[in-house]
């Protein structure tokens, strides 16, 4: 029965008979005239299959001997670096040689350490599913296979294995290393050691996966994971710091037995440390839910697999496709554009603020507005800020190498900050064809687009530093609104940097392998400037301190504008 | 082969709808994309949605795709609820929108002889030459897409929507990146699809496309309809400036 006939069958229950007859003579003008399907309810996928495996079976073995070859060279250098190493380590313990030196500092730390990983990986990987997912086909598979009516159960059921089998790998990899490490600090030997943490490396990463098919499929799951990722994130932060103190010998036992037994999460903590001297008393029973759990979850998300709409597998497909083009070209920009699209709601800020009335005031009307659109900005410069601000004062106190280190580290977060508020420079920068609308030449333009981020930079400083300041801080964090301003200037300068110079990673004569450092010297040009010359300027005394910071911004923002010229001269027509 | 003689837009409008979408809408955000819309279509019935860029046309085909989720109303094929999740409106429904991701490795031929089978359609090989010759791909039958322009990719989709049996065919501004002559090809593609009893739905910016093949022209502005009628009736509001003399050449 052809699709055809079926269409006029549902014509037919009409009460014209007139139509009727004309639907008969269509369908016979059509048994020559259109392609005829052996039925509207038959299943082709068999066949489909088949015949895309056959047409592309060259393509396939050459997919498979590249995959075989990134195989064995990961597995080549897993087994030289670390397996050749590891087998030294555990042959001198057999000779005698004593590692158990760190061995309570790391079993203290463990517990909220392994519950922090557990559930800081099933975030990631559910975070991932918000734009990714386990089961991503790739576009052509999306655009041209599922849009016929083959069954998407079995084009769509190996990505969530392959995905399952990716996510096994660090999984297997950690529980090695934490074999290695209890078995020859705690003497435990490295097959029991290895054995129970693999229980932990395999389910953790399956249960993961299944979530994030469940976040993939179900657009509630979706909004629950947007909702408790700062919650989770904090609190995976907290048991971080947790297992560093309890590493350092601040320990709460109860609070650490209430995280290993609170879910999945905390269980492979039970299971691992069950052979060693800390084992938890009924740690080992944490191995039942664990496997059930992880069994119930994969089965569900097999399941679920099949149904992802294709919307979503559509969306999820180009995500991916524009994501690795950018990858592969160095363009990290882009890459996190497309991530940002990718991640983008519905429901966005429309904020408005009056235009300005006079000319000069237009740039940074338009930052102003690009950046209370985007609040998380805000947000995230704040994230950045507190922790530098907090480092200024240790230090201002610390001497040496500590204090040259400290400052840098505190300048690194701080031009974080500062560079999240320079992205409407950044978008300009993207195409400067949009800076068509500007009255001001390119470089000036680009320069102006810096007024708002020093101003937003300074005022965070300020109010950083005042409540520090009330908090008990040093003088040393008013540094902070004069540091904003290379800091700045240092954004703006990587916001001018243009397209990517791959060119720089095949450096010849590089010295070996220089080239990709060369490339992360040119892509972070502003702040590898910034931050040794801000550690040397603040560190000089408070009078030439100023003088230091302010000659720094007057060159990075020179830099910044010479970058710009050369954009725009790269964009301009040529005659 | 009697086409056109066989269906009149007097018998068409007396059939029951194929495709029914009711008091549908759709909202992105704080942003009314669509507001609700009634639209019956029938066999062998072209409609042609005509609009500015942004008039929620793209929406609307959409949603009569079962490609998005109406916010409200609903949209069904023969009654049955339209969701290209089913592979059987998949089936049935024939979409050719943006351009495709194609298999950087099988050929415009190979192409067209999986869609085939993937709809088991007796002696594919048959159809996907014949819809090679139609869409003007012979010479190309053996390329890579990679070597193929724009255009010849526009033609590869809708010479895709051809090799497979279909009951709807929905197209998105498919003259884009056509060529005059192959615009005209077009056109006589889609009435050729009407005569045979296939349920057209169009969006185009070309009101020559929409004046030759559709028997109503929905005018969308903001996603509001401001006219649904009769070509001659609709399109010179729509094009004042094109439509110059009424004519049909059906």
């Amino acid at each position: 029965m052809s699709v055809t006939a079926a269409s006029g069958g549902a014509t037919a229950d009409g009460p014209d008979g007139d139509s009727q007859d004309a639907d008969s003579q269509d369908a016979q003008s059509q048994d020559a005239d259109r392609p005829d399907a052996g039925g509207p309810v038959e299943d082709w996928t068999g066949d489909t299959l088949a015949l895309l495996r056959a047409l592309r079976a060259p393509h396939r073995r050459s997919r498979a001997g590249q995959i075989g070859y990134a195989v064995y060279c990961g597995v080549m250098v897993v087994f030289a670096w670390g397996g050749m190493f590891s087998l030294g380590l555990f042959t001198h313990a057999s000779l005698g040689a004593d590692y158990s030196g760190h061995d309570r500092q790391l079993l203290a730390a463990l517990p909220s350490g392994v519950t922090a990983l557990g559930l800081g990986l099933i975030l990631v990987v559910a975070r991932d599913a918000l734009w990714r997912g386990p089961v991503v086909a790739p576009r052509a598979t999306v655009d041209w296979l599922l849009a016929q009516p083959v069954r998407p159960a079995r084009v769509l059921r190996p990505w969530f294995w392959v995905s399952c089998a990716i996510a096994l790998v660090p999984g297997v990899l950690a529980a090695a290393a934490a074999g290695v490490a209890i078995g020859l600090m705690d003497r435990t030997g490295f097959l029991p050691a290895f054995g129970w943490a693999l229980v932990g490396g395999v389910c953790v990463p399956l249960l993961a996966t299944s979530a994030a098919v469940a976040v993939e499929r179900f657009a509630g799951a979706a909004r629950w994971v947007r909702r408790l990722t700062p919650v989770l994130a904090v609190l995976v932060l907290l048991l971080a710091v947790q297992s560093v103190a309890a590493g350092l010998g601040h320990r709460n036992t109860l609070l650490e037995r209430a995280e290993m037994w609170s879910g999945p999460w905390g269980w492979p903590a039970l299971v691992g440390l069950s052979p060693t001297s800390a084992a938890v008393a009924g740690g080992r029973l944490a191995l039942l839910p664990l496997l059930l759990l992880t069994v119930a979850a994969v089965a569900l998300a097999h399941r679920a697999a099949a149904g992802i709409p294709l919307t979503v597998l559509r969306q999820r497909a180009r995500a991916a496709a524009g994501v690795a083009a950018a990858l592969r070209t160095a363009e990290l920009r882009s890459a996190r554009l497309v991530l940002a699209q990718a991640g983008q709601r519905s429901r966005r800020i429309t904020l408005r603020i009056p235009p300005p009335t006079v000319a000069w005031l237009a740039v940074p009307w338009r930052d102003l507005t690009a950046l209370l659109r985007a609040p998380s900005r805000f947000g995230r410069a704040v994230l950045f800020a507190a922790p530098a601000l907090l480092l200024a004062d240790p230090a201002a106190k610390a001497g040496g190498a500590d204090r040259v280190l400290l400052t840098a580290l505190a300048a690194a977060l701080g031009y974080l900050a500062a560079a999240q508020l320079a992205e409407p420079a950044r978008v300009e920068a993207d195409d400067p064809r949009r800076a068509g609308w500007s009255p001001y030449p390119y470089g000036q333009l680009m320069l102006r687009h810096a007024v708002v981020p020093a101003l937003a930079s300074v005022l965070f400083g300020v109010v950083g530093a005042a409540l520090a300041t009330l908090l008990g801080a040093g003088a040393a964090v008013w540094c902070a609104p004069l540091a904003a301003l290379p800091m700045t200037a240092a954004a703006m300068v990587n916001a001018c940097r243009g397209p990517s110079r791959q060119e720089l990673m095949y450096t010849p004569g590089g010295g070996g392998g220089m080239g990709p450092f060369l490339f992360l010297a040119w892509y972070a040009a502003g702040p590898v400037i910034l931050v040794p010359a801000l550690a040397f300027a603040l560190g000089s005394g408070a009078a030439l301190a100023v003088c230091w910071c302010l000659l720094l911004t007057a060159v990075l923002l020179y830099w910044a504008y010479q970058r710009a010229l050369t954009l725009s001269g790269r964009h301009r027509p040529k005659d | 082969m009697a086409k056109g003689a066989a269906t009149t837009r007097g018998n068409r409008a007396a059939r029951p709808p194929l495709l029914a979408l009711k008091q549908v809408s759709r909202r992105y955000g704080g942003r009314m994309a669509l507001q609700p819309i009634d639209l019956d279509l029938a066999a062998g019935e072209c409609v042609a949605l005509v609009g500015h860029n942004g008039s929620g046309k793209s929406t609307m085909l959409r949603l009569a795709a079962g490609r998005d989720t109406p916010t409200s109303g609903s949209v069904r094929l023969d009654g049955t609820p339209m969701d290209e999740n089913d592979p059987a409106v998949r089936a049935r429904v024939a979409v050719v929108g943006d351009l495709s991701a194609c298999y950087p490795d099988l050929t415009v031929r190979e192409h067209l002889a999986l869609v085939a089978v993937a709809h088991g359609v007796e002696d594919p090989l048959h159809w996907v030459d014949r819809s090679l010759d139609d869409r003007g791909l012979a010479e190309h039958a053996d390329a890579l897409p990679d070597s193929l322009s724009s255009g010849q990719l526009q033609s590869l989709l809708l010479a895709c929507a051809l090799v497979r049996p279909r009951d709807l065919l929905i197209l998105d501004e498919p003259e884009q990146r056509l060529d005059p002559g192959a615009r005209q090809k077009l056109a006589d593609l889609l009435r050729a699809e009407l005569a045979d009893g296939v349920a057209v739905l169009l969006a185009t910016h070309h009101p020559d496309l929409a004046m030759s093949v559709a028997d109503r022209v929905v005018l969308l502005e903001d996603g509001v309809l401001l006219a649904q009628g009769a070509p001659q009736d609709v399109l010179p509001t729509a094009f004042p400036v094109t439509v110059a003399a009424p004519g049909r050449t059906r």
